[in-house]
Parts: C-alpha cells; structure tokens; sequence
C-alpha cells in the first residue's frame, strides 16, 4: 500500500492566523527563559544542550515533526515524504527553493552531507539512526535535487519522525570542518526561522530573523531573546516582573502568583504529556497478583490526588489503559467500558476484592497479610526532592493504607531509582512514561520484552509474544486503521494485567502574557503543543507570535 | 630562613598532592552518573537507546579509573582541564575562566570590606570596652551575623529586590550593556552587585570585628601597654602601633583562611542572586555529575587555600622576629 501524507491540513493550520496577517505587526523583540548555569557560545544542533540551544528548531529546523496535538504531520523543510509499498524506503521530497540563511541553496546533498556525518561518527548520531546494535538505516542516497531516499534496516512506518529529527546543517560550511562533535559553530548558517546571533552574554543570548527564510513573511518577531535563569523561582520572578514574556516552569500556586497581578495579560495553560503512573514488580508477592493490583487501583482518589498533589496542574487519566489525553485520538471505547471502572476510586470494592482474593489481616495488626500468611508489605520509590510526586506517593500509601494495605514511601537517589527499575529490584515505584509522535512509544517502553533491562518501564515482569509481534507490526504497517485495532489490543492488555497503576498525566508547564506579544497557542487555539524547548514545536510557535 | 621556607614549600607540595587525589575521587564516590543524572533529567524525551550515543559523545568519563586519574595528572599540570560534560564540548577551563573574575569581585571586595571595617571596629571596640559602642553595636553586628547567609540573602533579595524593585535580583550585569571600559557597564556592575554585597558585608562583618576584640583585649593586658600610656604616648599610637600590631597575628591566620574561601564561599549567595560565578556553577556540576567541571572547581580552590596559607607563612614571618632566628 501506498500512502502520502500530505502537507495540506497543515497548512490549513497555518492559513487562519496568516489570514490576519496583514494587520499583524512586524518587528519586536520576545523574551523567554532558558534554566542553565550559564548559556554557553555553542550552536551545534548536535550537542546535548537541548533546552539552553537555540540552535534546534529555531535556526536549524526539521524536515518534518509530529504535532501531537493535532495528531499530524507538520511538513516544515520538506513539503511531502512517502513510504515505498513494502516500506523499505522512505523519501522526502524538500519545498523549491529553500535556502540556507547565507543565500547558498538547501538541497539533498545537505540531506546526504548531514546523514553521512552520523553514518561515520557516532558522537553525531543523536537520535540513533545509524550507528548502535540495531542501526535504523542503513543508506540515504539523493535522487535529485529536492528527492532524498533513505534505506531502512527493516520495514517501519514510524522512521519518517526520527530521521527528521536528525537536523540538517550546511555542507558547505561543516564540511571545512574536521572534528563535528566539537565544532562550536559560533556564527551559524541555518535554516530556520531564527538563525543571526546578535549579542551573545553568559546570561543571554539573542538570535535575529533569518533573511533568507522560506516561509514568506515570517516570523512576525525580528528577535528573540533567551535569558538565563537558575531555577524555576528565578523564572517566576521573572513573569511576575514582566522581564520575560513566556515560561516553561513549575510555579507554585500560578493563579495566585501570576495570573492575579494581571488578570488580562496572564495565563497559563498546562495540556496533558506524558502519563505518571506507580510501577508495580509483578515477580514479587503481593504485586504478582491481578486481584491485588486491581484493588491497588481502586483504592486511589485521583481527583484528589491532582488537586492537592500537582496543585489542581497534572491532567487525570480518563482511561486505565495507560494512556492519557496526550493521546486521546487514539482511545478505544470498547476497551475503555470494560475497565474504566479500575479507574474509578471505590476504596470498598477495593476491600470486597482483596478480602476475596485471600488478603486478610490475620494477625490482628490492621494490615492485610498474604494468602499464604506472610507480610504483605511494600515500598514505593520515589526521587528525593521531586516534591509533587513525593506528595503523590505519600497520598497513595494513605489511600492503600484505608483499604488495609502495608504501604510505605521509599526516597532515595535518581541514580539508585534507575538500577532498581531496570534491574527489577523493587516492589514499586513512581516513573513518568515516554511520549512520541503515536501511543507505540509508551506500550513500546513498557510492554516490549526488548526493553526488558533497557527501558526503565518494561522490568516489571508481564510480557506476551503475542503483544511483541503486535508492537513489531505497528511501526511496519502505515495503515492507520490497523494500527489503531493494535492499540487498541495493546490498551485491553494493559488494562487486564495493570503492571503500572496510571496516576494522572504530567502537565506542559506553560505561562505566557499577552501584554506585549499575541499569537501564542492556548486551550482555545491548540495549533501546537506549547513545548518551548521541544524542536518543531518551538518553530510553529515563534512563526506565530506577533507583537501588539 | 630558607629552611623554613623549603620546609613549608614541600608540605604544600605534598598538600597539592593529597588535595588534588580526593578531588578525584569525591565526585565519583557520589551515587549515580553522568548519563543517568542526563537521561532522568530528560524525563522520557531522551530514548533508551539514545544513552549510547551519550556515553559515545562522553566516553573520556566512562574509562577505567586509572586511566581517568592519569589524564587527569596531566590536564592539571599541562592547563587542560578537558571539555565539561553538561556544557560539552566547551572546556573546562573556558567556563572557569568566565566564572572566577566574577567570584573573585563579589567575595574579594566583601572581604575586604569587611575586614577593614570589622578590624578598625575591633579595634576601638576593645580599646574602649565595656562602653556604649561594646555592648551594643558589637553584639547586634554579631547577631546579624549569626544569621545563616541564606535567610538574610533571602529576606534582602525579597525586601529590596522583589518588593520594593530598587535592585536587579539576577546576573553580574545588564546583558543589554556591552561589557567595556565604559561608565555605564561599571555602573551596571555595581548596580548588580549591590544586594549580594550588602548581604555578605552584613553577615560577615561580625566576625571580624570580635576577632579583633578579642585578640587586642588579650593584648592590651600587657605591660609594654601601660609603658607606652605611661611614658604620655597618644592614645591613637598605643592602640595601633602598641597594641593593633601584636593582636594582629591570629587575625592573620584568619585573613589567610578567608581569601581562600573567597572563590568557594559565595556559593550560596551566587546561587540566590543568580550571579554568574564559581558557585553558581559548582552546584550545578555537583547536581549533574559533571566531573571534569568540579574537578576544575575544586582545583582552583584547592590552589587558593594553598597559596593564601603560604602567603600567611611570609606574613608571619614578617610579622613575627622570632621565626627570623
């Protein structure tokens, strides 16, 4: 089968807020937060300063990136790509006439230089297509100026968003370059949106349109200034002093703390990511048994979590099935009628289930034992010092403790927390889950045998071959109809084994101030998911922003 | 003379030595690793397999210890620190670099702030004990002071920062204004410095000043004291020349121990005012694990409190005859 995803719903996207383009002024400065210790003169995209680098997104930018918002592909650099029928191969075809923000053209033999760097270097292979035990690719090869063709190790629909991801620089300068992982690129050629470096400072930095841009008229802004902050109360001050015009930060109480000393101006909207959930170890008693960890789930008020836990911020998961409205396009309501009733807080079926299943308190102590009479005792992880999922924790050991369940919190180390999940030397734990561009990433990580020592989800003890091949034959199909019957299949698992209690769903940490900039994405206008140091996200959002 | 000077200058050798070993190890005896530390910061976004590339871009911190120790040995003695982990594949010495003209003018001018306005109060509040400035500037000055530093950062960084919005609450300078030799930047500098040195000035004017008390009421029970008053010297010359002099000795020692920890003991004050210095950037290299960067760090410490303490030996020497003989 042959499918093209077409540029043209994006498009449509793109289309209402270019309508008002004309009244739209151009020019301005915006100003947002970086949290580092100091910002560094570095503009290679390949490099592990993700959120301190402008250089993803805003001066190099995608081929492509998946809006997960709108569950679609926003074509950026590229105008179209297109899986071959037994999808070995996938080409992307490049927009006419882009250029490199020095005027020299962008074509495929950038797409080749930038792919062949990963190919002989590892240290610039940071999405891991090329290089590793199971490299992704295995050729890419320019058919003509605007075509590019890339060879896949084994059939997979899912490939097109990795290797975008992987930016393309200009040949013409990187190739005068011998060592890339540690080239500096202090004056870059870029070719987003934002590519000039104006002033750069230890505490700021400020990068200025690209003049030879292919989005005509855009960005609205001339300039975009990051300034360096330490820590999330650095950032608040900030918004609430007006000096930046956007955060990406937790504040504590943001009504109160923001939006109350300019109601008109202040916002802030927090979508759902990534779900939260407690990991449970399924070899060790009592985990190993289905009826105890349904009660588990039973017995937490999430509701009351979230509010007083995450301030009212993280997101509740309608669903049990493990994922949250991150993904609601993909829900099944036929696996969600069967369950949802897990979902639900009922402390007394709760009890009802573990009384049936032989939980009893035999000693007389106020705590269920094990069938067999032994303790039923268990420790949750958590991270020392991520205080809302410690408070998390700590509300979920006095929700099992009311149905009569032995629960204690256990803080310790991030370090120790990860050997202990991926060596499945724990009883229980709380972790976030990885969110991609489809729900394969997040049954991927945790239901996978492939993970298994890998993947900090997948140690916990429940796997099938059936649900492997399932997950195999996701990302080797591009029918989207077949894929949503596998997620669903995926979901029905998930929810009939519940190796993970899902919590509720992290929020985007989000505020922004219309004062003086407008045009940001909000809970009416969702053209994008607000994630300012996300790749492509960050590129649609600061097209869109436009000074008042 | 020279004995004595060859015989500290081979203890602070093998100081160096020691100093440099258990900066080396410290940082790897703490739980966890770069690349875990790295990966859970991400939280989900960097992929498991991902961490291969990571450890690719990094391995000069996942060899065998010795090896590490090796290249360590030599960076310390060759100026090549090797690139940060969190800031790769920038050196060390560049983030250094940037960082310790800014530690060294918060600390050094609160130091020495500090020690001249303590000293000369010590002075005269010991001279004249018992009276009105003794028993009550003295113990208030010390009450401040025994505030921890945090809490009077804090309180002053809300009070006159936030609140009241007469100072910046952030940064060595305003990054609009290019760093020269103008009269804007330097007013932009001291602008900016003002809170964190209002606050390090309060807190540790205190000490000094009972330092000095302390050691001059010692002194002024001496006999060469009452000659000098007998023989209808001035009251000035007997307190600085008699009595200053010979209670300086301790204050010395204390001098020698405060400029070296000009460099580490701004930590926490940079870190509240976000100010761009050593501190600033040893807690984060702590957090993230970022070895090379700490080693760094501590090098420099280490340096200073060295030398600081062999300056200290000269001023002895100078200070005191009898370790001329």
């Amino acid at each position: 089968m042959n499918r093209i995803f077409l540029g043209f719903l994006s498009s449509l996207i793109l289309l209402s807020p270019a309508a008002q383009a004309e009244e739209r002024k151009k020019g301005g400065t915006v100003t947002g937060p970086v949290i580092a210790n100091t910002l560094i003169e570095n503009f290679n995209p390949f490099t592990q300063q993700a959120g301190a680098n402008p250089s993803r997104g805003f001066i190099y930018e995608p081929m492509l990136f998946h809006n997960t918002l709108q569950n679609k592909v926003e074509y950026r650099l590229a105008e179209s790509h297109k899986y071959s029928d037994d999808l070995k191969t996938v080409t992307f075809t490049l927009r006419e006439g882009l250029k490199w923000s020095d005027g020299e053209p962008l074509t495929t033999a950038d797409v080749v230089f930038s792919h062949e760097m990963a190919k002989k270097d590892a240290k610039i292979d940071v999405v891991s297509l090329w290089q590793g035990d199971k490299p992704k690719l295995t050729a890419v090869e320019a058919i003509d100026d605007r075509t590019v063709k890339f060879t896949l190790a084994a059939p997979d629909s899912s490939v097109h968003g990795v290797i975008a991801a992987h930016y393309i620089v200009p040949k013409h300068i990187w190739s005068k370059e011998e060592n890339h992982a540690e080239f500096r690129n202090k004056k870059p050629v870029g070719s987003g949106p934002l590519t000039e470096i104006k002033n750069f400072k230890p505490q700021q930095v400020i990068v200025c349109r690209n003049p030879n841009y292919w989005e005509a008229g855009k960005p609205n802004v001339d300039c975009l200034k990051l300034k360096q902050f330490k820590g999330n109360d650095q950032v608040q001050v900030a918004l609430i002093r007006g000096e930046i015009d956007w955060g990406s930060n937790f504040i504590p109480d943001v009504e109160k703390t923001f939006v109350a000393k300019d109601e008109e101006n202040n916002h802030f909207w927090y979508p759902a990511g990534p779900t939260v959930g407690i990991f449970l170890n399924t070899k060790r008693k009592p985990m190993d048994n289905l009826a105890f960890r349904q009660a588990f789930s039973m017995a937490l008020n999430r509701p009351e979590i979230v509010d007083l836990a995450t301030y009212g911020y993280a997101s509740e998961n309608p669903h049990i099935t493990g994922i949250g409205n991150f993904y609601a396009k993909w829900y099944d309501d036929e696996v969600n009628a069967k369950y949802d009733y897990l979902n639900k807080y009922s402390p007394e079926k709760a009890k009802a289930l573990l009384d049936e299943a032989g939980y009893k308190d035999i000693d007389g102590d106020g705590k269920r034992e094990n069938p067999d009479g032994s303790k039923a005792k268990i420790q949750i992880m958590v991270v020392n010092g991520w205080t809302d999922w410690m408070q998390t924790v700590q509300m979920v050991t006095e929700y099992l403790q009311e149905v009569g369940i032995d629960a204690q919190i256990r803080t310790m180390e991030i370090g120790q927390k990860i050997d202990k999940f991926k060596g499945a030397d724990y009883d229980a734990g709380i972790l976030w889950t990885d969110i991609g561009a489809t729900p394969h990433t997040f049954y991927q990580n945790v239901l996978h045998t492939k993970g298994i020592g890998v993947s900090l989800q997948a140690n916990h003890g429940i796997h099938s071959e059936e649900m492997d091949s399932l997950l195999d034959e996701f990302i080797q199909t591009a029918d989207l109809d077949r894929q949503k019957e596998i997620s669903a299949k995926l979901q029905a698992f998930f929810a009939e084994n519940l190796m993970m209690i899902p919590v509720f769903s992290n929020p985007e940490w989000y505020q922004y101030s219309t004062k003086r900039f407008g045009g940001w994405p909000t809970a009416e206008n969702p053209f994008v998911n607000p994630r300012f140091y996300d790749d492509g996200s960050r590129v649609l959002m600061i097209n869109n922003l436009y000074q008042k | 003379m020279g004995r004595f000077l060859g015989s500290r200058l081979l203890f602070y050798i093998a100081a160096f030595m020691v100093a440099v070993t258990f900066n080396f190890v410290l940082p790897r005896m703490m739980p966890g690793d770069p690349f875990e530390i790295m990966f859970a910061a991400a939280q989900g976004k960097i992929q498991p397999e991902q961490m291969a590339v990571l450890k690719e871009q990094f391995g000069f911190v996942a060899g065998p210890w010795h090896v590490q120790y090796w290249d360590y040995i030599k960076g310390i003695f060759s100026g090549d620190l090797g690139p940060s982990l969190t800031y790769y594949p920038t050196p060390v010495t560049e983030i250094i670099s940037g960082a310790l003209p800014w530690t060294v003018f918060l600390a050094g001018t609160s130091t020495l702030i500090c020690l001249f306005i303590g000293i000369l109060l010590g002075i005269f509040s010991a001279y004249n004990r018992g009276g009105k400035f003794d028993s009550i500037v003295a113990p208030a000055l010390a009450f401040i002071g025994a505030f921890p530093q945090m809490v009077s950062a804090m309180l002053i960084l809300f009070g006159l920062g936030v609140i009241l919005n007469w100072f910046p609450v952030g940064y060595g300078y305003n990054p609009d204004v290019d760093a020269g030799w103008t009269l804007e930047f330097f007013m932009s500098v001291a602008y900016h410095a003002a809170l964190p040195l209002l606050t390090m000035i309060i807190c540790g004017i205190g000490g000094w000043l009972f330092l000095m008390r302390n050691s001059m009421i010692n002194t002024l029970g001496e006999d060469y004291i009452t000659m000098g008053k007998a023989k209808g010297l001035s009251t000035r010359r007997v307190m600085i020349n008699y009595a200053a002099r010979n209670a300086a000795l301790p204050v010395v020692t204390a001098v020698a121990m405060a400029l070296s920890f000009v460099v580490a003991g701004a930590l926490i004050i940079e870190l509240i005012y976000n100010y761009p210095g050593l501190g600033n950037e040893m807690l984060g290299a702590v957090a993230s694990r970022d070895y090379p960067l700490l080693q760094g760090l501590l090098l420099i410490i280490v340096v200073c409190v060295l030398t600081a303490n062999f300056i200290a030996d000269l001023a002895y020497f100078w200070l005191d005859p009898r370790l001329r003989k």
